[in-house]
């Protein structure tokens, strides 16, 4: 169950201090919004910022290190070394297991890359298992802000590949299911299509009563019809595709949605790639976690809108997340 | 049914019936179905599937029209997907000698288990017999499953006679027991993928390899009643580019062996071959080890002209047929008919003044080189934005010879043709597509291949994304191609005798650093090179096409070309620091002489 809050009421929620906040330095704003609104509770900060982010995340990760003190640690990860960012991510939790195990610890997902997200869940799972930690989530009041006419978030595609900790159980002899969760970048998902070329894939858009904003719903609803098009006119048309809504804002939802999905298509060999919010993402990494055939993949952008990327909403959803 | 007829369906997931409908062979077929290995290669979407796919058993039955077991090969179709064996978490023991020892497990028997699936997907109904169900029930047993039991797996094989009742049980239950080894492989990897620090885990599976299982496996194959007796087996292994680099070598090693006369590869490639050096660094060559193609310069050749347009008639029309639709590709693609009863007036007038005035050497000549470009030229500069790049023969022009560009194209327009149709959709009321529509398809193209596209490989590089080539030498390309069509363009609205031009051809050698940005036009798709002979006559040099899909761009004609542009380094390094002087200075000072096809003995 996700809790919604005010930005500014969020430090009530925790009614003892946070033993340790985990965030991640972004060319994105949002990465100081829930930080800002509970610093005077936290105890211990670990801060992850990737080697090759540019100014805006310096001054970003400055600003965090300033919020609090000398109570952190800033650990580097290499967005092109995905067994590096394991491996960092690994003995930067063993070092903190007492800290998590101990006391209180918040995770805000809210800007680290899709792929980093699910190889830091899939190490908490492994590192420090049945760990209880509240996740935290601030959604963009609005994207694209410098460019209203052309709406984009990031530009180009570097490489697609599967993500580190989540194989899945891929046999030869089957053939593949890809579902893709449509974010707001279309080109990115178009690439995952054209590169894995699925036999059936299932198109999953944000569901209009379960999205972060009535803007993101319609901006949401947009990008999947460009997208449907793409696969209707171009691609392989004897690909069976299907497509639903799911939840942009409800984890525990997404991990059912994806269950369901897979428990209907055992035949196949799985592909999951989130590209919605990281809410969501959160709950495909639930679902793979817990089933171990589902495959997830990541599509590495070229080019992000580092200086319009988003605006920080005033709202926070926190849920409780067990490792 | 396809509701675009030219969406491009994968030939993976096509049954024979639709892919001999739809297949239209090439015009050469480079021996490909002759004994040894062959390296396929061809951009993305020219024909490359099919062509593999067409060599199968159910493909090969129908178009030849013989029965299974008198078929010449035996050819066993395995598609490679990008996320089949290529998997992140193998980068953790990539620098291992457990990585490549699994590298060659994995892609054994990824192989082994496409090779049984292909038997029961692509046979037909030719082992639906109890003799062949028998004996396949004995192979199995003998080169499947006792292999994989001595190789350490362990399952339950103890099943009754009478268990399988067709031959699809017997390569199921084969099939699933594959499955089951390759499945320790991958609970292994997630093991492995992430682990906590210094916790070491070795492989305890089953490993099986190509001598010890994969080769006696596929030998052993043709050895049965059943089977084409005897013959050899292909192994078409498509999208190679899919493979890990260390499963790339394992590969490149089962190629060396030089196996051909019992089991040929016969892989393709998208041209992004990770390496050519077996796991033990050992080069494998052409032609020494393998025979090598690149089918997407077949129709960019001596082909462009005739051959190409041909197929891409027949593919067209063999598409149009299927979705109920029986005009010629000329009339559902028709040309706007104002731009050509101007330019036939043009050819007219040609051909009348030809005596007086001609400077070919028949009356046609003259007519079909010029009045094209004279129709353009004589838009004026404002008004050339009105010429239509609608018809099919530019169509087929504008492909480049690349059959899944003009796909994408006539869908992209049949798309936006059917959105004019009232009320339900219906495909048999789509009989052509307005110039004004293949107008704009064509023009929105080029406009993305030079802005969009060109523009993300200058990103790439920015980014470090393009490891071997800098920022500099993706701006230096972009600067080369468009002085390249501004040039072209500036050739075609002069009054120089020879005026087609879309090719260059180098009257001296160019310095390395200017070579290279050749060298990336050619791998990003906008130069197509070749060779021809040198102007003295006494030797070779080497060219360069621009891509035609940049015609409308540059306003180009691009239903032919009759002369190249023979450059200097002068000007190439102009064209690369400054496009526009370089245009300028070529215009003033007529930098660089156009030869005209016929003063060569020219392969285009």
């Amino acid at each position: 169950m996700t809790q919604k809050l005010q930005l500014e009421n969020l430090v009530n929620s925790f009614s003892e201090n946070i033993s340790l906040f985990i965030g991640m330095a972004s060319f994105e704003k949002r990465c100081l919004s829930i930080l800002q609104n509970v610093e005077s509770k936290v105890d211990y900060c670990l801060f992850f910022k990737n080697v090759s982010a540019g100014n805006l995340a310096d001054k970003a990760l400055k600003e965090m290190k300033a919020l609090v003190k000398n109570r952190n640690t800033t650990v580097e990860l290499d967005h092109d070394s995905p067994v590096s960012t394991a491996d960092a991510m690994v003995k930067i939790i063993e070092e903190n297991k007492a800290r998590i195990y101990g006391g209180k610890v918040l995770i805000d997902i809210t800007t680290f890359t899709h792929e980093q997200l699910l190889i830091l869940l899939r190490v908490l799972k492994i590192v420090t298992p049945d760990a209880s930690l509240i996740l935290g989530y601030n959604g963009a009041e609005k994207y694209s802000v410098n460019d209203d006419e052309h709406v984009w978030l990031s530009r180009g595609v570097d490489q697609i590949r599967t993500v580190i900790g989540y194989p899945g159980n891929f046999v030869p002899s089957k053939k593949l299911h890809l579902i893709l969760l449509v974010g707001f970048e279309h080109e990115r998902a178009t690439a995952v299509i054209n590169q894995l070329e699925p036999i059936r894939l299932s198109l999953l858009r944000g569901d209009k009563l379960q999205s972060v904003s009535t803007e993101h719903f319609e901006l949401n609803q947009k990008f999947f019809e460009q997208l449907r098009n793409f696969v209707d006119i171009t691609l392989q048309t004897q690909t069976a595709v299907d497509s639903s809504y799911v939840s942009c804002i409800d984890p525990f939802s997404v991990r059912d949605s994806i269950l369901e999905i897979v428990s209907n298509s055992k035949d196949y060999n799985i592909v999951v790639c989130p590209m919605n919010t990281k809410l969501s993402t959160v709950g495909v990494a639930m679902a793979a976690l817990e089933n171990n055939s589902i495959q997830l993949a990541y599509s590495k952008a070229i080019e992000y809108n580092e200086i319009g990327y988003s605006t920080p909403s005033q709202i926070a959803r926190l849920f409780e997340y067990k490792t | 049914m396809m509701s675009n007829p030219f969406a491009v369906s994968s030939p993976e997931s096509m049954d024979a019936n639709e892919m001999t409908r739809l297949f239209v062979p090439l015009s050469e077929t480079f021996e490909i179905d002759s004994q040894g290995h062959i390296f396929i290669h061809g951009h993305r979407g020219c024909g490359k599937s099919m062509l593999l796919r067409q060599m199968t058993p159910d493909c090969l039955m129908l178009s030849t029209q013989n029965d299974f077991h008198k078929l010449p090969y035996l050819g066993i179709y395995a598609t490679i997907k990008h996320t089949d064996l290529d998997l992140s978490d193998f980068e953790r023991i990539d620098n291992e000698y457990a990585g490549l020892i699994l590298a060659e497990h994995s892609l054994t028997l990824f192989v082994a288990s496409k090779t049984l699936q292909s038997l029961l997907e692509h046979s037909g109904n030719s082992l639906d017999n109890t003799l062949a169900k028998n004996s396949l029930e004995k192979f199995c047993k003998s080169f499947v499953i006792n292999p994989l039991k001595h190789a350490g797996a362990a399952f339950n094989d103890n099943e009754v006679p009478g268990t399988f009742v067709t031959y699809r049980d017997v390569l199921k239950n084969a099939i699933s027991k594959i499955d089951l080894v390759y499945s320790e492989m991958t609970s292994y990897l997630r093991k492995i993928g992430i682990r906590i620090s210094d916790g070491y885990i070795p492989y305890s599976g089953t490993i099986v390899g190509y001598r010890d299982f994969l080769f006696p496996l596929l030998c052993e194959l043709t050895q049965l009643e059943c089977m084409p007796k005897n013959k050899p087996v292909y192994l078409l292994l498509d999208d190679a580019d899919n493979l890990s680099f260390l499963q790339t070598q394992v590969l490149n090693n089962w190629v060396s062996f030089r196996s051909g006369n019992k089991v040929s590869f016969k892989i393709s490639t998208q041209k992004s071959y990770k390496t050519w050096r077996t796991t033990n660094k050992q080069l494998i060559e052409a032609p020494h080890d393998f025979k090598e193609v690149d089918i997407s310069t077949i129709y960019t050749g001596k082909h462009s002209s005739e051959a190409y347009p041909k197929w891409v008639a027949e593919v067209v029309t063999k598409r149009l047929s299927e979705h109920g639709i029986d005009v010629s590709a000329e009339s559902f693609f028709p040309a706007d008919q104002k731009q050509e009863d101007a330019i036939k007036e043009l050819a007219k007038l040609k051909i009348q003044t030809w005596e007086k005035e001609g400077k070919g050497y028949r009356p046609g000549d003259d007519a079909y080189r010029y009045s094209r470009p004279d129709y353009i030229k004589g838009l004026g500069a404002k008004q050339v934005r009105t010429y239509s790049y609608s018809g099919f023969k530019q169509l087929v022009h504008v492909s480049s010879g690349i059959i899944r560009y003009f796909l994408d194209s006539a869908a992209a327009m049949y798309a936006e043709q059917i959105k004019l149709v009232p009320g339900e959709l219906r495909t048999e009321s789509i009989k052509f597509i307005s110039t004004s529509i293949q107008d704009n398809v064509l023009r929105e193209n080029a406009d993305e291949l030079m802005f969009g596209t060109l523009d993300k490989l200058v990103d790439d590089a920015r980014l470090g994304v393009s490891k071997n080539s800098t920022v500099q030498e993706f701006k230096q390309l972009r600067n080369l191609v468009q002085a390249l069509g501004g040039i072209f363009q500036a050739i075609l609205m002069s009054d120089r005798s020879e005026r087609r031009v879309f090719s260059i051809a180098l009257s001296d050698s160019p310095p390395d650093e200017i070579m290279r940005i050749f060298d990336l036009g050619v791998i990003h798709g906008y130069l197509y090179e070749g060779a021809i002979g040198t102007k003295d006559g006494r030797g070779r040099t080497r060219r360069y096409v621009l891509t035609r899909r940049l015609a409308p761009f540059f306003k180009l004609d691009p239903t032919g070309f009759s002369g190249y542009l023979f450059v200097t380094t002068q000007l190439l390094q102009l064209a690369i620091q400054n496009p526009t002087k370089a245009i300028n200075d070529f215009e003033k000072n007529r930098l660089g002489s156009v030869i005209e096809e016929t003063q060569l003995s020219l392969g285009l």
